[in-house]
């Protein structure tokens, strides 16, 4: 079609992911008696704001064509750090310190990727078992239970009835949003993930981005970190376990590309609803947490599959 | 006060092998839209990469505007007021078309928010100004190639270049697109910017030149106004010899059908195309760039889905699903990008020779034999003058005309009866191309039958038995060795 | 002629460095432990090496071709299930092996279709990477709920139970290293994988039917992995869903410091044996040293990472010495 006025196409693959939240949504409604009750609504928002927070930065990483698996052991051993030292010393300590942990292992990350030039997937591969190690290691594989109630009113406690949690992470959301769309570092993020050597020969420095990147991601996988150890009163090396497989999936749901250049955040948000709703209808029927786990794998592959296939078709 | 914008002198540039631009001296006076025309591998793009900073030049000086310069790289270019706008676009598809415009130069307000207002009136003001229609939030990818090439000089004009340089900028347009595109050629020269306009298109040279260089075997052989020269001229000049003599002889005359295609159609890039080809001839497919000849020539040999269609090869119909099944139908390819689709780089000679009749090379039922291998590349090697110190050679190092007869020595080794080549001497220096020719003679004279894809129109005719032109995916005519000449062919490329 | 030797001893080094490194750290730790350089030790190792090995030699042929398989130490695991089922609840032991090696290969088969279908003919993004971390966790997930997380045991006695036994496992991997270091030098579907992880599209041009070498590999690499399922819960004659978690990094980890590299195109069988004896000499020392799993893991994982660098570096280095 040759107009001379090029109106902005209507994509309906851009808002797949709205559909199928709304028709979800009406369809468990229906179906599952518990389903649209305060509670269990409060429920699902508050179990995905832990990881949403990572997720997030899992959106801006995937924009960049970059990956890491390692998230899961950096939220793990920061929630250890965290539960050490809000027992031994005061939470803001703690705070501080467990966010410096998470900002250096993302910037070992950061080197090895951006400069030395490796595969992020087999690196954060290896950074992902060395750093778990490093959490088994440092507590000999036992559980921190933390004493502080006021971590534990952090991570359990309301405001109008709504999880301090949750608000934390509409918050860390809305701030992404803002950064993407309305920065320059946002903006270099999309041309650097859509074509690394094109935004370099624009003058962009592209390893800096892709340094910080996993900077931001290490950052944020504290922050979940932080946020699991005061919702369950303990910090554990089997936390996150699953952050990097659940963190993509939502990604790649809410329609982001894997080859990096576009997406946003509040389609991952839509996307992380999508898989927690699933997962919540899931207990709601009584099938064990296993299910989950193979959901998230097959969401993953089916989504993957069904956007090459139709890039595949349109390329012919 | 000089008159010349530009003035490239005594500029010479030579890679392995190849004297890519020996001397060259080209003056391009202010305001003025100045041609440069010559056949593939003249040297054209690589005096412009010169000018631009991609390459050094090991000679010579470029001065601008009368000063005295020295372009390191495309920065450097880009400050002088040098920018170059080519086929391949340097944008990012995923961003829209204001966000590759400012690339690497987000505009902010104060506190660093993103300007986006600004950055769109921006963008539309330089697209009124130029007449266009595009909206600037558009993404790259959805935007036609016209409407890129059309980005990429309103960008260009943004950054304040003086001097324009558009290298084969019509190739993939249609003639609408064209006529839109040289009228805003003409409006830049109306801005006092300066052109330079490389293509082979003669037409458009004449419809919009004042000045016409045409560049030979990489050097500039004449420079005149574009009024005081004719098409002949400037087709003598550019090939420099005669058609005939150019192009080894052959005598040999063509056979039975041995391939047979009906109407066969690929989406919209190739739309019912039948011809016929006979045993033991070369049948040429002339075409502008984007008319679908690649396109079709993948269909045939597998790489591509067949939407509709026949192929029949000895009069039997076959299904070709695969590239496999081509070559069982011994129909072999030569692609256009050697270096990305025709050879492994990082892998020997001899195992680029094999790999299409690992068969060939095997004892025993199963078993590869590295003698056989050896033999197998040595003979071919010999045969086809491939220089190079060993068989085990890489790939990758040798010069392009060996490349060249790698990729040719692997479909001799395969034994296939119909060579598809296309585009086989391009970048290819001038003594390999004539290698290149003699063997051509050679297969026709055993019997083989070739398709030969060319966009240059002298080895299309000097090679070709009968010539199939393409345009937009659709077959336009056909002309016997009597009627081809480049007038001809080139007004059914261009309908 | 001078500067063409250095290169090559250079090159060498490139090529073997790492795994000179290694043998080095093995020498020193020899010194330090007497048990360490007995037969009746390095048996042990090779023994215990014959898992890894196995999965590596699968997975080493997936990495020429220029892919990657993420999913074998969940495949190793439903492998191990599949077999200790047959065996404990049917006691048909033969049938169990097939099906387990069968199971491996049935994974691999759609790994293979679905990565064959979404790959693009121009050049690969990747695909490989995130389908299989994937599949990896589905199949997991599969396991886990078809034995609801339970750990069998096996009872033993049976044919099954000889396989972990004495010298079988290491008959077993040299067995299969032989096979493969032949199919992969010395047929033309060895020559061809070489070709495609080399240039793909240049392949495909070349009238290779690459969609059934890509779906071939995976298979090769889920029957490998199935196979090492079945090897593993011979020797501990148990079978769990989390039998196989990490054993994906090992195999690779060796096939990377063999020297193979990511890229594809070049590195053999050969490296991979070499990486995993090496890699499974180094896990012995460090039992030896008294060094604890955790630790243990930091050094794996470490030792991943600095492999994939050191193969970046020397592919640069190599592309900088190699211009004529």
């Amino acid at each position: 079609m040759r107009t001379a006025e090029k109106r902005i196409k209507f994509q309906p693959s851009k808002y797949i992911v709205l559909f199928l939240l709304i028709f979800l949504t009406i369809l468990m409604t229906i179906m599952l008696d518990n389903f649209f009750t305060f509670n269990n609504i409060k429920n699902i928002f508050a179990s995905f704001s832990v990881y949403g927070v990572t997720t997030i930065a899992m959106t801006y990483a995937i924009i960049c064509a970059e990956f890491d698996l390692s998230v899961g052991s950096i939220m793990a051993f920061t929630s250890l750090v965290f539960a050490n030292l809000a027992n031994s010393t005061n939470l803001v300590t703690a705070i501080i310190v467990s966010l410096l942990v998470g900002l250096m292992f993302g910037a070992l990350n950061g080197v090895i990727v951006a400069v030395g030039k490796v595969s992020s997937f087999v690196a954060t591969l290896g950074t992902q078992i060395a750093i778990k190690g490093l959490a088994l290691y440092y507590t000999d594989g036992y559980q921190v239970p933390i004493y502080s109630t006021t971590a534990y009113k952090m991570g359990n406690g309301e405001l109008l009835g709504i999880p301090y949690l949750v608000l934390f992470f509409f918050l860390m959301l809305s701030l992404a949003w803002y950064v993407l769309k309305y920065t320059r570092f946002g903006r270099n993020l999309y041309a650097v993930g859509g074509n690394y050597d094109m935004a370099k020969l624009a003058g962009i420095k592209s390893w800096f981005y892709k340094f910080m990147i996993f900077v931001i991601l290490g950052f944020c996988a504290s922050i979940s970190g932080i946020m699991i150890a005061c919702r369950v009163a303990s910090g554990n090396a089997l936390h996150g376990a699953d952050l990097t497989m659940t963190a993509v999936a939502a990604v790649v749901v809410g329609g982001t590309s894997l080859n990096g250049g576009s997406g946003g955040v509040w389609r991952t948000l839509a996307g992380l609803l999508v898989i927690y709703l699933l997962f919540n209808a899931l207990t709601l029927l009584g099938l064990s947490a296993y299910w989950q786990q193979f959901l998230k794998g097959l969401i993953v592959i089916i989504v993957i599959v069904a956007d090459a296939l139709i890039q595949r078709h349109k390329e012919d | 006060m000089c008159e010349f914008a530009l003035e490239m002198l005594g500029i010479t540039k030579e890679f392995p092998g190849v004297k890519a631009l020996n001397n060259v001296t080209l003056r391009v006076k202010k305001g003025t839209i100045h041609a440069i025309v010559g056949e593939n591998g003249a040297g054209k793009s690589t005096l412009m990469k010169v000018l631009n900073g991609v390459y050094q030049a090991e000679s010579g000086e470029i001065l601008i505007a009368g000063k005295k310069v020295s372009i390191t790289d495309i920065n450097k270019a880009q400050n002088l007021g040098i920018s170059l706008i080519f086929q391949e676009t340097n944008m990012i598809p995923q961003l829209s078309v204001t966000e590759n415009f400012f690339l690497g130069h987000v505009k902010c307000k104060k506190g660093g928010v993103v300007d986006w207002q600004g950055m769109q009136e921006a963008v539309k003001k330089v697209f009124d100004e130029l007449g266009y229609t595009i909206n600037p939030r558009c993404l790259v990818s959805e935007i036609s190639a016209a409407e890129k090439q059309m980005v990429e000089i309103a960008r260009a004009i943004s950054k304040n270049a003086d001097i324009i340089v558009m290298d084969e900028p019509t190739s993939s347009l249609t003639s609408d697109e064209t006529e839109r595109l040289l009228d805003i050629v003409r409006k830049l020269k109306t801005q006092g910017k300066t052109i330079i306009y490389i293509s082979h298109k003669l037409e458009e040279i004449f419809a919009i030149s004042d000045m016409i260089s045409v560049q030979r075997d990489g050097e500039i052989i004449d420079t005149k106004p574009a009024s005081e020269m004719t098409t002949e001229e400037v087709i003598e000049k550019m090939v420099g010899r005669s058609v005939q003599t150019e192009y080894p002889v052959r005598n040999t005359t063509p056979g039975e059908v041995i391939l047979k295609v009906e109407s066969v159609s690929r989406k919209k890039l190739v739309q019912d195309v039948s011809l016929e080809l006979h045993k033991g001839e070369v049948l040429g497919l002339a075409g502008l760039v984007g008319a679908g000849r690649t396109e079709f020539a993948e269909t045939i040999f597998g790489a591509a889905k067949m939407t509709e269609g026949t192929i029949l090869i000895h009069g039997k119909a076959v299904k070709i699903r695969n590239t496999k099944a081509a070559t069982r139908a011994s129909i072999g390819m030569l692609t256009e990008d050697r270096k990305e689709t025709g050879l492994a780089l990082k892998a020997s000679i001899k195992h680029n020779i094999v790999i299409s009749n690992l068969k060939g090379i095997c004892s025993a039922g199963f078993w590869t034999n590295s003698k056989k291998e050896n033999d197998a590349a040595k003979k071919y090697i010999g045969q086809l003058k491939i220089q190079t110190p060993s068989v085990n050679q890489t790939a990758v190092n040798l010069s392009g005309g060996n490349q060249q007869k790698v990729i040719i020595a692997k479909w001799l080794f395969s034994d296939v009866d119909i060579l598809i080549m296309d585009e086989p001497t391009r970048g290819i220096d001038v003594g390999a191309k004539y290698e290149i020719y003699c063997l051509i003679n050679e297969l026709v004279a055993q019997g083989k039958s070739i398709i030969l894809i060319s966009s240059e129109l002298p080895e299309l005719i000097g090679m070709s038995d009968r010539v199939i032109i393409m345009h937009e995916g659709r077959q336009k005519g056909e002309l016997s060795k009597a009627e081809m000449t480049p007038e001809a062919i080139m007004r059914l490329a261009v309908s | 002629m001078g500067k063409m030797k250095k290169n090559k001893i250079s090159y060498l080094l490139l090529d073997y460095g790492l795994l000179l490194a290694l043998l080095l750290i093995i020498v020193v730790v020899s010194f330090i432990s007497e048990n360490f350089f007995s037969t009746n030790n390095m048996l042990n190792i090779l023994r215990q090496v014959s898992v890894t090995g196995v999965m590596a030699l699968g997975v080493s042929i997936v990495i020429i071709a220029g892919h990657m398989d993420l999913s074998i130490g969940s495949i190793l695991s439903l492998s191990g299930v599949v077999v200790m089922t047959m065996v404990n609840d049917y006691s048909m032991d033969g049938v169990g092996v097939l099906m387990a090696l069968g199971a491996g290969a049935a994974v691999g088969l759609i790994n293979g279709v679905i990565i064959a279908a979404i790959t693009g003919k121009k050049a690969r993004t990747g695909e490989s990477f995130i389908i299989t971390y994937g599949m990896q966790t589905a199949i997991a997930a599969f396991t886990l709920l078809v034995t609801n997380g339970v750990y069998i045991n096996g009872k033993g006695g049976g044919f099954h139970s000889q396989i972990g036994k004495g010298m079988w496992p290491i008959i077993i991997f040299v067995g299969m290293a032989i096979v493969f270091y032949l199919l992969m030098n010395k047929t033309p579907f060895g020559r061809t994988i070489y070709f495609i992880g080399n240039n793909e599209p240049a392949a495909r041009m070349s009238g290779v039917n690459v969609k059934f070498y890509t779906v071939a590999i995976f298979v090769i690499a889920g029957f490998c992995a199935g196979l090492a399922g079945v090897i593993l819960s011979s020797r501990v004659n148990a079978a769990s869903s989390t039998a196989g978690n990490g054993m994906e990094l090992d195999a690779i980890a060796a096939v990377v410091v063999g020297g193979t590299a990511l890229t594809g195109g070049k590195g053999g069988i050969g490296r991979t044996v070499l990486g995993v004896v090496v890699l499974g000499v180094l896990q012995n020392a460090l039992h030896i040293l008294n060094v604890t799993t955790y630790p243990q893991m930091i050094i794996r994982g470490s030792i991943i990472v600095l492999a994939v660098l050191f193969d970046v570096l020397a592919g640069k280095i190599k592309e900088k010495g190699g211009k004529v």
